[in-house]
């Protein structure tokens, strides 16, 4: 009896569109050498200290973060894992250690791009690569999810598989 | 995308935002029961001019970064189709389209339960109650199709408990996060069995479902709990006529949206009248009351229905359903927690001062004006010359012990439970208008 649907609808239409405007940013970035929307980057670092957040409770169970949202932090292992098969392995605290770290230098490359540190402009497009598939990833969840009322509770069987 | 693609789609976007202004210019003029309806059309003409503003600096910047470009484009049309219910939400929020009788008087009380907040009523195709909230405005969503019927109105309570039960898991959900992973860890470990639930072998994704399985299953039970601290009995009866059009033992799983089963919310409401809200002693009371003014069958009525919803609802659900390992597990946890769940709920209510465990006495009297078919909506004591408005929690006991009678002894047709809709909803319109004029004339 709540609007779940469209809540999480919204969550993937707000963090898609926060995705593809910070991968544009930096692309932009690399080129012009300046910030033309800097609010969208700052969006992303507080979805990066979710996503971290998450990971460290994941890996560690570090009672710090538990008090985080997944969602950020399945979206990115969706990325950096890919989608689990049932015949494949879980990944184990080395590999979420691994993500952990992946998603702090992309946090960190953010912070300096903000703070007018120059970064390499190979960890600009790493990031940028990362936000770009992020985009996809949740504006297909999106889409799929905005075409049906019910796409609310189909958007996370791509996840599970029930018997 | 290509370059002619990139202009049609930016052309499409800016007709559609265009046609978007337009029926909201079109809103403005609607007459509408809540004052926060023209907020948000100035709110969404506001959104309209900025997601213009965007696609101009999305034109400018597609020199540089052509692909970035689509994919913001692409976007804006997502948050356009996105933004579309908007209209249906506003248009069916018109004084002609809601139950405006009972407006007023969740106004007031939400803004007893939810300070700060404003609210918006709308209404939807769906059958079922829904809530939504953001900033400083909540928006509650009644099924069109039986606006009138004041008696399910009732389950409104649950809906503004959703917003209130969120500060729960500020401090909740640290605390159970690890008992959650650490089950979701065992079950990994266990993977393999044929009768597992789950194929998925990552952990991050196993404690999301496990988490939002339990969160789901507290926010529930709360908001339930919430709904009967306000209406008291009323609310069990009307969640329990609810359910029964449903599957009581539905497994709480992603396909239903986690939510927890029937059988076990109404068993847990039940629990939390009788040991958070003492409702035994009151209704002991009630009955007396009742009995003392010549009101017997109402009080057997009372008396058999509360008997009648234990006896239906009483038996460990859980255990007997098809529920997998898991969330048996997860479940155990919610049951963990339900004894501080109902504390906080208690709490919070306690803010809405007419509660139904502080309206008992006023049945008495609204009974006797419903038989006669009044709307039971003032109290008229002795010779007294003026009368004081019935509080709506009274209105609704009233009304639902009357039902409740009107069924016992087989009397409760379709017309006679028409009747005893338009008596609640009449009842609740004008006891807000008579305390609203009894306060304006206290300030004279």
């Amino acid at each position: 009896m709540t609007t779940e649907d469209l809540r999480r609808i919204d969550e993937l239409v707000h963090s898609a569109d926060m995705a593809v405007r910070v991968a544009s940013q930096l692309r932009l970035w690399i080129k012009r050498n300046q910030l033309g929307d800097p609010d969208s980057l700052k969006e992303s670092l507080r979805f990066l200290d979710e996503a971290l957040s998450g990971g460290r409770f994941v890996a560690t169970g570090d009672v710090a973060s538990a008090s985080s949202s997944l969602s950020p932090l399945t979206w990115s292992a969706d990325i950096r894992f890919g989608f689990a098969q049932p015949s494949m392995p879980s990944p184990e605290k080395k590999q979420y250690e691994e993500l952990v770290d992946f998603l702090g230098s992309i946090r960190e490359t953010i912070d300096n791009v903000l703070s007018n540190t120059p970064p390499q402009a190979e960890s600009v497009e790493s990031a940028a690569r990362f936000f770009s598939q992020l985009g996809k990833l949740l504006g297909g969840k999106a889409d799929s999810a905005l075409r049906s009322p019910a796409g609310g509770t189909q958007m996370l069987q791509d996840r599970f598989s029930y018997q | 995308m290509t370059p002619h693609q990139f202009k049609r789609v930016l052309l499409h976007v800016r007709y559609e935002l265009n046609r978007y202004q337009t029926a909201l210019q079109k809103l403005e003029s609607c007459e509408f029961p809540s004052t926060i309806a023209l907020t948000l059309v100035s709110e969404q003409q506001a959104t309209c001019l900025a997601a213009n503003a965007d696609l101009d600096q999305i034109e400018a910047d597609r020199v540089d970064d052509p692909d970035g470009a689509a994919d913001r484009l692409v976007s804006e049309f997502r948050k356009m189709v996105s933004r579309r219910r908007y209209l249906e939400v506003l248009e069916k929020a018109r004084s002609d389209e809601v139950p405006w009788s009972l407006v007023p008087s969740i106004e007031t009380l939400a803004r007893q339960i939810l300070p700060g907040y404003q609210v918006l009523i709308t209404t939807t195709p769906d059958m079922n109650y829904m809530i939504g909230w953001g900033g400083n405005s909540v928006t509650i969503y009644l099924p069109r199709l039986h606006r009138a019927n004041g008696f399910l109105h009732v389950l409104i309570g649950h809906e503004l408990f959703h917003p209130i039960v969120t500060d729960f898991f500020v401090a909740e959900k640290p605390k159970y996060r690890p008992k959650l992973r650490d089950l979701c860890q065992q079950h990994l470990a266990k993977m393999g069995v044929p009768a597992d639930l789950f194929f998925q072998q990552r952990l991050d994704a196993l404690l999301d479902h496990a988490t939002q399985q339990w969160e789901k299953a507290i926010t529930e039970l709360m908001c339930d709990m919430g709904a009967t601290a306000l209406f008291g009995p009323a609310a069990i009866w009307t969640l329990s006529g609810f359910a029964a059009t449903q599957e009581m033992n539905s497994p709480p799983t992603p396909q239903s949206q986690y939510y927890p089963p029937w059988r076990m919310r109404i068993r847990v409401v039940l629990d939390f009248l009788e040991r958070k809200l003492g409702a035994g002693d009151l209704l002991d009371q009630l009955s007396i009351q009742l009995e003392q003014v010549g009101l017997a069958e109402h009080s057997t009525a009372l008396k058999s229905s509360v008997s009648e919803e234990q006896m239906t609802f009483g038996s460990n659900d859980l255990a007997s359903e098809p529920l997998r390992e898991l969330s048996v597990q997860v479940y155990d946890l919610v049951e963990e927690c339900i004894s501080d769940a109902g504390d906080f709920v208690v709490a919070k209510a306690s803010q809405f001062p007419k509660r139904w465990s502080e309206t008992l006495q006023e049945i008495p009297l609204l009974l006797g004006r419903l038989m006669m078919n009044v709307p039971p909506s003032e109290l008229i004591e002795g010779q007294k010359q003026e009368s004081k408005a019935a509080s709506m929690t009274g209105i609704v006991m009233a009304c639902w012990l009357e039902r409740l009678r009107l069924e016992k002894s087989s009397q409760l047709e379709l017309d006679t439970f028409h009747r005893l809709c338009r008596l609640m909803l009449k009842a609740i319109e004008d006891a807000e208008l008579k305390r609203n004029f009894s306060d304006w004339a206290a300030t004279k």
